[in-house]
């Protein structure tokens, strides 16, 4: 089969997991807080931020810390559990198509699920931006394109985790330890990001980027611009050799 | 009670070994962090515990809110999974019971992961602060506060895990209330404080000084909690 049949294959599996929703409700509550507390965002001049960027980027920062990362272990719950009753995987397995290649599908699934929380935060920032600026009398409403970017970055900077997170539900048969595994190691990013090593973290990625848009939209703090001369290759080698695994890990199950 | 019953159910899940693994993990947040910034501590002129609750309890806390919710969706996986829980109620056993046993279990469980971290805390105050108020006393108390503070969440996990069969919408709207706690203030004056999910991020000084408070929501949410479980359950049995 080729890829693309599989993609669809597998997202057909996926349709009434409800997963969209928990999505969403999570991205709801994100900004639910933002919108309350909106006038605070005036205060924030001594950082020398203007508010409608504050806006944005204090929720973003709430959505790269914790949430996201979260809700991306919870998808990967998704792909691997919703096989494994009735033996589903090892039906899957038997029949004769590349493991690589299914392994992969289930990657992009993976990828798109993440696309499709982003595009559900951008989705509703315009809103929550529109209600805060109906309450303050004050534009928070960013240009499309910027938003766009912001998010287009986040989301590309976390790829790098989430290959990780699907070699971890990979590798590990066991979902708990699979699960608690995921959720700890979001814990340290906090800690990580504000060392010089963080680049050696994937799961500090999106949380660092979104630190960094931070300095660079507010004139107080010094500028600190990404390094990729350093970064660029990590991320890269850690994003293919964490999916090379997962796919030998894959095609090992069905073997043993 | 069959605590030993969900023993043996628990035994070759890894929920044992994520659990002490988890402890040891953030056990390792305190030493970690006083090592590597002793100067920023022992100059404080506070009392040496509260300067590492301060310091430290927040992301103990997050790990330990994190391993409960998952530990809780998969004492409940283990039960849905292979529709277990058909032939559990086919047997003369009441699902309320399966309820409370579970939440004893993990209760306990959770117990031995605050004692290792008051034994890491302890052991912080005694390497490196030269105070010798920090009794085992005073840190027993302490772990007996902080006890106190987890059941709600114990309790609303477990419910929010026995709700829905599938592991990852239980886990998800698990997830979810965690980041509404972390979200929430957390000043112990506030009355946002007492969600069940953010009540372990407060410290046991929180805890001594607002005591009625606190005590008073740990009670009221535990028995919402309970009563809701009890109301789901016959709901659900009377759907069959």
């Amino acid at each position: 089969m080729k890829f693309m049949t599989l993609l669809s294959i597998e997202l057909a599996k996926i349709r009434r997991s409800k997963i969209i929703l928990i999505l969403f409700i999570a991205v709801v509550i994100l900004w639910i807080p933002s919108v309350a507390n909106a006038h605070l965002n005036f205060k924030m001049s001594f950082a020398g931020i203007s508010p409608e960027n504050n806006f944005l980027i204090q929720g973003l920062m709430g959505m790269a810390w914790f949430m996201f990362p979260a809700s991306m272990v919870v998808c990967t719950v998704l792909l691997a559990e919703t096989e494994r009753g009735h033996n589903g995987i090892i039906k899957m397995k038997s029949l004769p198509i590349n493991l690589t290649t299914l392994c992969l599908a289930k990657f992009v699934v993976l990828l798109l699920l993440a696309a499709s929380e982003m595009a559900l935060t951008m989705l509703t920032y315009f809103i929550s931006a529109s209600i805060a600026s109906h309450l303050q009398n004050y534009d928070f409403l960013l240009p499309v394109s910027f938003v766009l970017k912001e998010i287009f970055f986040l989301l590309l900077s976390a790829i790098p985790m989430l290959a990780v997170f699907w070699l971890l539900s990979t590798c590990i048969q066991t979902p708990i330890f699979c699960v608690g595994t995921g959720l700890a190691s979001i814990v340290p990013s906090i800690l990580l990001i504000n060392t010089k090593i963080w680049f050696l973290y994937p799961m500090a990625y999106p949380f660092y980027v979104v630190a960094t848009e931070y300095a660079k939209l507010s004139t107080s703090m010094t500028e600190s611009n990404l390094n990729f001369f350093l970064w660029l290759p990590i991320a890269i080698s850690i994003t293919l050799v964490s999916l090379w695994l997962s796919c030998r890990y894959f095609e090992q199950t069905e073997r043993s | 009670m069959k605590i030993p019953k969900e023993c043996q159910k628990i035994k070759r899940t890894g929920f044992l070994p994520l659990f002490v693994f988890g402890g040891l993990f953030a056990s390792l947040v305190p030493l970690l962090n006083t090592a590597l910034r002793t100067e920023v501590f022992i100059h404080a002129k506070s009392d040496p515990l509260n300067v590492l609750f301060d310091a430290n309890w927040q992301m103990i806390a997050l790990i330990n809110v994190l391993l409960l919710t998952a530990g809780a969706c998969l004492m409940y996986h283990i039960e849905y999974a292979g529709r277990c829980m058909e032939k559990m109620r086919a047997l003369p056993i009441k699902e309320s019971a399966i309820f409370s046993e579970k939440c004893v279990f993990l209760a306990i469980t959770l117990l031995g992961v605050l004692a290792l971290e008051s034994v890491s805390l302890g052991f912080c105050v005694k390497h490196w602060f030269s105070s010798n108020e920090t009794t085992v006393i005073i840190l027993l108390k302490y772990l007996g506060c902080l006890f106190l503070l987890m059941l709600p969440a114990v309790l609303l996990a477990l419910l929010i895990a026995s709700l829905w069969e599938n592991m990852w919408v239980s886990l998800g709207v698990g997830v979810i209330g965690i980041f509404v706690a972390t979200m929430l203030p957390m000043e112990p004056s506030s009355f946002l404080s007492l969600f069940p999910f953010a009540l372990p991020f407060q410290t046991p000084f929180a805890m001594i000084n607002y005591k009625t408070k606190f005590i008073s929501a740990v009670i009221i949410e535990s028995l919402v909690i309970i009563g809701a479980e009890i109301i789901f359950l016959n709901v659900r049995r009377k759907r069959l």
